[in-house]
C-alpha cells in the first residue's frame, strides 16, 4: 500500500510540478501563439520600390514587410523577413503606393450598362406638361391626349427620340407614321410622344436618363441648387463592381466626388476601395462640390419648377452661366443675412440647413472645390472665390491652358483631368470637353503648383494609372507622375500621414507592377490593401 | 462605257506599276542613305543594338551592327533612337469622303476614286508612325469595290498608291435594310449569275471564233460554254463580272467582314464554294471571337476589331465579364493582324499602344510587333516587300524616340520609300495640338542662353584667336546639315506632286 502511497505521492508531486512547468509552458506558447497570430506579416520581395516620398531613394530590387497592416521597415533584398510572413515574389516587377484618386465618379459606367442595357431608367420619366398638351390640341392632336399622359414606364419597350438628329437610327414612329415628327423639336424634351408614346430626348439627355447621371444620380441632392448640408457617404455603394474595377487598375484610395448638377453640392467623402466595409470611410465630411459652367443646367432637372410639373431647360433655374454665378453669390448672402437673423428673401432660396455648412466654408472650416472646365468658369471660380474671400481646390480645369496667368496667380490647388484627346462617354456629349489638350498636365507641373491627376469616372484603359501613362507622355517624369496620383491627393484629401506612399508607418496600401509602373505593356498584378492582398492576378 | 472603264483601270494599273518599281512621279530620292547608331527592330529577326540600315534608291539593302557606310552615303546619325518597320493599317475607310456604298453588289468599284489625299486622317497617320494604310470600303455592303494599298503621303490618290486592286470587299453581316437571309441570298445570286455570265459569253466566244474560223461545229450551247471559257480574255467580261471571275481565279484577296458569331460560318462556306477561301481574310466584329471554334477550322489570317477588349453584362446575374480578343485568337494560332481605335479617348488611337495592350495581356512582344507590320503586310500580299527591316524590302521605317512599345516614346521620324516624310521637330501642327510652343520656347530659351553663356566663357578663353569664334554662327554645323536634307526631300517630293 504503501508503495502507491509513495508513488501517488511522487506522482502526484511530479505531477504537479510538471502541470507547473506544462503551464507555464503553454503560458509562454500561448503568449508566443498570440504574438504570432497577432503578427500579420506581408513580405512583397525582388521588386523595385518607387514612391518612397520622405526622402528615401528608390530602390531596384528591395523588400517591403508590412506587418499588421502597417509598413514595418523598407530596404533592400538582405532585409530579413519573418520566415512564416506571406510572401510575393514577382521577379521584375515593381511597386507603387496604392493611387489615390482625388475626384472620382463612382459607378457611371455601371450605370450606363445596367439601365441602358435594360433599356429603362429606375425612376419614373417625365410626363408631357399641360402647356404642352394645350398645344398639341390645338394642332388637332386632342384625341392624343389621353395616350399622351400613359405612364412612360408602363409602356412594353420604352425608347428615344432625339429631336435635333431623327436619323440616327432611332427615327420616331418610323417616320411616316409620326404626323407629328417634324413637331418634336417643337415639343421641347422630355416630353412623350402622343403618337408613338416615346420620350423626345436629345443625345445628351437621353445619355443622362441612361446613364443615371444627376438628377437620377444617387451622388447628388437636386432638390435645391444649395445642397451643402448632405453627404454622399450615405449613397455610395460599397459593394459595387465600381470599387473592383479601380482596385484592379491599382487605385486604393478615392474621393467618392458628388456628380456636378447642383450649384453648391454636397460634400464627398475619402473612402477606401476594398476591404472590410466598416473600414471604408477614411473620412465621411469632405470637400463641398460646387460646379460652375453648364453642368447643373444640362444634367441637372430634377429642381423644383415653378409650375409644380416636370422640369425642362426653361422651367428651372438657374439656366445659364450668369444664373449660376447668381445662385452661388445668392447663397453665401443669404448664410450671411440668415447669421446676422435677418430674413432671408427671394427666389431660390437655400434650405436653412444650408446655411450652417456655407459658413462654414466661409470660415474655412469646410474645405470647398470648385468644379469648372473652361477658360471662362475658372475665371468666375477665381472671380467669385476672391469676392468671398474663399479658399478652394479647382477640379477638371479641362482649358487651364488658356489661363494659366490666372491660375499661377492664385495659389489655389488644382486636381485636373481626365486627361483625354478625344472626349468619350459621358464626356462625349458635352460641349464643355472639346479643347482638352494633352501638354496642360506639363503646363501645370512646370508652373510649380503640383496638380493631382484625377481619372474622374473613367477606369481601365482611361483609369487613373493610365492617367499617369498620358501625364508621362506629355513630358511629365515619372516621379511627377506618381506623385500626382499618390502623395498630392493624400495630401489635398488630408490623409498623407496615412496613404499616400511608402514610408514605415503607414498603411500597407501597395500595387504591384509586372513591369515599370505606368508602363503600356504592364499592369498591376496584385493590389494589397492594409497588408492584405486584396486583388491578385499573379 | 465598258472600254472607257477598262482603259482607266489599265492607266491606274500602269501607274501603280510604275509607282512601285520605280516611282518617276515623285522626286528621285537620295542615292544612298544610312541611318546609324539606333537599336533596330527588323521584326523579322532578334532586334540589333546600335546597327546601320543601309537605304539605296528607297530599298533597305543592309541591316545590321557590322554594316559599313558608303562613302557616297548620307550618313543619318539615329543613335538613342529606335527604328522599327513602317506600322500597317491593315484596313481602313477614313481616307474616303463617303464610307459606304448604295449598292449593295459593286465589284466593279474603286476606293481611289473617293480618296480624298486632303484627309487630316493621313496626316495623322503619317504621324503615328503608319506608313502603308489599306483603304477599303465599310461593312455596309454585301460585295463592295476594290481596296487600294496607300502611303499616307501624296497630293492624288494615284500618288498615294503603292499597290492597286489589293482586295475586293464583302460582308457576311447584313448591311442597313438587309437581313441575313437577303444577304446571303444576294451572294448566292450574285455568284450564279457569274457562272450564268460567263457561260452566255463563253458560248458566245466559241461560236464567234469557230465563225471566223469557218469550221462551224455545232456542239450545242452546253459544251460551246465549256470550251469557250478556255478562249474566254480578260477583255471579254464587263466590268459587272471581272472582277468577281479575278478573285475566283485567285487574283487578289477577299477581305470579308464577319461582324457577328454567326457569320463566321456561312462566311466561311461561301468562300469554300465559291473556291476562293485560300485567299481570304476575315474582320472580325466585336464578339465574333466567340465563334473561335470555326475561325480556328477555318484558319485563314484576321483583323481584329478596334476595341481589343469585349465587355459583357451578364443578363441574368448582371456580373460584367471581360474577353481580351487577341489571347483567344493567339491561342488558336491565328494569324492576327491589329488596328488602331479611333473611338479611344486617347492611347488605344495608337496601333503601338494597341501592340502594347498585348504584350501586357501575356502575348509576346514580337508576335505582338507582327500584327502591326509583318502580319498586316503578308495578309495585303505584299510581305516580301513591306512589314519588315531587311535587305530588299521598301525603306518604310518609323524612328522613335524610345521604345514603340513604350507609351512615352514619340515618333521622331517617318522614311517612306527612304525619303524623310514626316519630322517630328518640323510638324507645326502638332505643335499647335499640343500648345507646345510655351513649353519649347521656354526649353528652347534655356538650351539658347546656355549655349551661349558656354560660347561666351569659349571666346573669353580664346580671345587671341578670333576668327573661330564667329564661324560655327555663320554656317550650320555637318550634323545639322545631314539632319536637314531629307527633310528637305519630304518637303520637295509633296512640292513636286503639287505641280502636277
Amino acid at each position: 500500500m504503501n508503495l502507491p502511497r509513495t508513488a501517488g505521492f511522487s506522482i502526484s508531486t511530479l505531477q504537479y510540478l510538471a502541470r507547473l512547468l506544462a503551464a507555464a509552458a503553454l503560458c509562454v506558447g500561448f503568449w508566443n501563439g498570440a504574438a504570432r497570430a497577432a503578427d500579420d506579416v506581408l513580405v512583397i520581395r525582388g521588386v523595385s520600390i518607387h514612391g518612397r516620398f520622405d526622402g528615401g531613394e528608390d530602390i531596384a530590387r528591395g523588400t517591403v514587410i508590412i506587418r499588421n497592416g502597417r509598413i514595418a521597415a523598407v530596404g533592400d533584398m538582405n532585409l530579413a523577413a519573418p520566415g512564416d510572413a506571406t510572401v510575393i515574389e514577382v521577379e521584375g516587377g515593381s511597386i507603387t503606393p496604392g493611387l489615390i484618386d482625388a475626384h472620382a465618379l463612382l459607378e457611371p459606367t455601371d450605370r450606363i450598362t445596367d439601365e441602358a442595357r435594360n433599356g429603362r431608367p429606375r425612376q419614373p420619366l417625365p410626363v408631357p406638361s399641360p402647356d404642352v398638351l394645350a398645344r398639341l390640341a390645338a394642332a388637332g392632336h386632342d384625341h392624343h391626349e389621353e395616350d399622351a399622359k400613359v405612364d412612360p414606364l408602363a409602356a412594353p419597350e420604352l425608347t428615344w427620340v432625339q429631336p435635333d438628329n431623327m436619323v440616327d437610327g432611332e427615327s420616331c414612329c418610323d417616320g411616316s407614321e409620326c404626323a407629328l415628327a417634324s413637331s418634336h423639336e417643337a415639343m421641347g424634351e422630355g416630353n412623350v410622344c402622343p403618337v408613338c408614346g416615346q420620350v423626345i430626348m436629345s443625345g445628351m439627355d437621353r445619355l443622362r436618363y441612361a446613364s443615371g447621371l444627376a438628377p437620377r444620380s444617387s451622388l447628388v441632392e437636386s432638390s435645391s441648387e444649395v445642397v451643402p448640408h448632405t453627404y454622399v457617404v450615405d449613397s455610395i455603394n460599397f459593394r459595387s463592381p465600381d470599387f473592383d474595377r479601380l482596385v484592379r487598375g491599382g487605385v486604393t484610395t478615392v474621393f467618392a466626388a458628388p456628380d456636378s448638377a447642383a450649384v453648391i453640392g454636397p460634400r464627398g467623402a475619402v473612402v477606401r476601395t476594398a476591404g472590410p466595409i466598416k473600414g471604408r470611410v477614411m473620412q465621411d465630411s469632405g470637400d463641398v462640390l460646387a460646379s460652375f459652367g453648364s453642368d447643373s443646367f444640362r444634367f441637372g432637372g430634377g429642381n423644383q419648377s415653378p409650375f409644380g410639373t416636370y422640369v425642362t431647360n426653361r422651367t428651372r433655374r438657374p439656366n445659364s452661366r450668369m444664373g449660376v454665378a447668381w445662385v452661388f453669390r445668392k447663397a453665401f448672402y443669404d448664410a450671411e443675412k440668415h447669421a446676422a437673423g435677418q430674413p432671408v428673401t427671394g427666389a431660390d432660396q437655400p434650405p436653412v440647413e444650408a446655411f450652417e455648412s456655407l459658413s462654414a466654408i466661409r470660415g474655412g472650416q469646410t474645405p470647398l472645390r470648385i468644379k469648372a472646365r473652361l477658360q471662362r468658369d475658372i475665371e468666375t471660380a477665381y472671380r467669385l472665390a476672391e469676392e468671398f474671400g474663399l479658399k478652394f481646390t479647382l477640379v477638371e480645369a479641362t482649358e487651364a491652358y488658356k489661363c494659366m496667368p490666372a491660375i499661377t496667380a492664385h495659389d489655389a490647388p488644382v486636381i485636373f483631368g481626365p486627361i483625354y484627346v478625344d472626349p468619350t462617354g459621358v464626356r462625349a456629349f458635352s460641349e464643355e470637353t472639346r479643347e482638352s489638350l494633352l501638354s496642360t498636365i506639363k503646363m501645370l507641373v512646370d508652373a510649380g503648383l503640383q496638380p493631382a491627376i484625377t481619372a474622374m469616372d473613367l477606369r481601365e484603359e482611361d483609369g487613373l494609372a493610365r492617367q499617369a501613362m498620358y501625364a508621362m507622355r506629355a513630358g511629365l517624369t515619372f516621379d511627377e507622375a506618381l506623385k500626382a496620383v499618390t502623395l498630392t491627393p493624400a495630401k489635398m484629401l488630408g490623409v498623407a500621414d496615412e496613404v499616400g506612399s511608402i514610408e514605415v508607418g503607414k498603411r500597407g496600401d501597395v500595387v504591384v507592377w509586372n513591369g515599370e509602373p505606368f508602363g503600356a505593356t504592364s499592369r498591376p498584378v496584385a493590389v494589397v490593401m492594409d497588408g492584405k492582398v486584396v486583388y491578385d492576378a499573379r | 462605257m465598258k472600254p472607257l472603264r477598262c482603259g482607266l483601270i489599265g492607266v491606274a494599273v500602269a501607274t501603280c506599276f510604275a509607282v512601285s518599281s520605280r516611282q518617276p512621279a515623285l522626286a528621285a530620292p537620295p542615292e544612298k542613305v544610312a541611318l546609324t547608331g539606333a537599336r533596330v527592330i527588323p521584326v523579322a529577326g532578334p532586334e540589333i543594338d546600335g546597327a546601320t540600315i543601309l537605304i539605296e534608291r528607297g530599298k533597305i539593302t543592309a541591316v545590321g551592327a557590322d554594316v559599313k557606310v558608303p562613302f557616297d552615303a548620307m550618313e543619318v546619325d539615329c543613335s538613342g533612337k529606335v527604328i522599327m518597320p513602317g506600322l500597317i493599317e491593315p484596313q481602313s475607310w477614313r481616307g474616303l469622303d463617303i464610307a459606304n456604298e448604295s449598292l449593295p453588289v459593286a465589284p466593279f468599284l474603286d476606293v481611289g476614286d473617293a480618296m480624298d489625299p486632303s484627309r487630316l486622317y493621313f496626316e495623322d497617320a503619317l504621324r503615328d508612325g503608319i506608313t502603308t494604310i489599306h483603304v477599303i470600303q465599310g461593312h455596309n455592303t454585301v460585295i463592295a469595290g476594290m481596296s487600294r494599298v496607300v502611303r499616307p503621303i501624296g497630293l492624288t490618290p494615284d500618288e498615294m498608291t503603292l499597290d492597286l486592286h489589293t482586295a475586293i470587299k464583302m460582308s457576311a453581316s447584313p448591311r442597313n435594310g438587309y437581313d441575313r437571309m437577303q444577304q446571303m441570298a444576294t451572294f448566292r445570286e450574285t455568284f450564279r449569275e457569274l457562272e450564268e455570265y460567263i457561260d452566255t459569253i463563253a458560248e458566245k466566244k466559241y461560236e464567234d471564233e469557230l465563225e471566223k474560223d469557218k469550221k462551224k461545229v455545232d456542239v450545242g450551247p452546253s459544251e460551246a460554254a465549256k470550251r469557250g471559257r478556255d478562249k474566254l480574255l480578260d477583255a471579254d467580261y464587263d466590268d459587272a463580272h471581272l472582277n468577281l471571275m479575278r478573285l475566283k481565279r485567285g487574283d487578289f484577296d477577299a477581305w470579308i467582314y464577319v461582324g457577328a458569331p454567326m457569320d463566321v460560318a456561312p462566311a466561311v462556306a461561301l468562300a469554300t464554294e465559291q473556291g476562293f477561301i485560300d485567299h481570304t481574310i476575315l474582320l472580325l466584329g466585336d464578339e465574333t471571337f466567340k465563334a473561335i471554334g470555326e475561325l480556328k477550322k477555318a484558319g485563314r489570317p484576321v483583323v481584329l476589331p478596334e476595341d481589343l477588349f469585349y465587355r459583357e453584362r451578364d443578363p441574368i446575374t448582371g456580373e460584367i465579364s471581360e474577353t481580351f480578343i487577341p489571347a483567344k485568337v493567339h491561342e488558336a494560332g491565328l494569324m492576327f493582324a491589329l488596328q488602331p481605335n479611333p473611338n479611344s479617348s486617347m492611347a488605344e488611337r495608337y496601333l503601338t499602344y494597341q501592340a502594347a495592350l498585348c504584350v501586357r495581356n501575356g502575348i509576346p512582344r514580337q508576335t505582338a510587333l507582327e500584327a502591326i507590320t509583318l502580319n498586316p503586310a503578308t495578309m495585303l500580299g505584299m510581305g516580301d516587300r513591306l512589314g519588315s527591316i531587311e535587305p530588299g524590302k521598301i525603306a518604310n521605317l518609323v524612328i522613335y524616340s524610345g521604345d514603340p512599345l513604350d507609351f512615352g516614346s514619340w515618333v521622331e521620324q517617318v522614311y517612306i520609300d527612304g525619303i524623310m516624310a514626316y519630322d517630328r521637330n518640323d510638324d507645326p501642327r502638332l505643335a499647335e495640338i499640343l500648345r507646345l510652343e510655351d513649353v519649347q520656347r521656354k526649353a528652347e530659351q534655356a538650351k539658347k542662353e546656355a549655349e551661349e553663356a558656354a560660347k561666351a566663357k569659349e571666346a573669353e578663353q580664346a580671345q587671341p584667336k578670333q576668327e573661330p569664334a564667329g564661324e560655327p554662327g555663320a554656317e550650320p554645323s555637318p550634323a545639322e546639315g545631314g539632319g536637314d536634307s531629307p527633310a528637305e526631300g519630304g518637303r520637295e517630293r509633296r512640292r513636286r506632286g503639287d505641280g502636277q
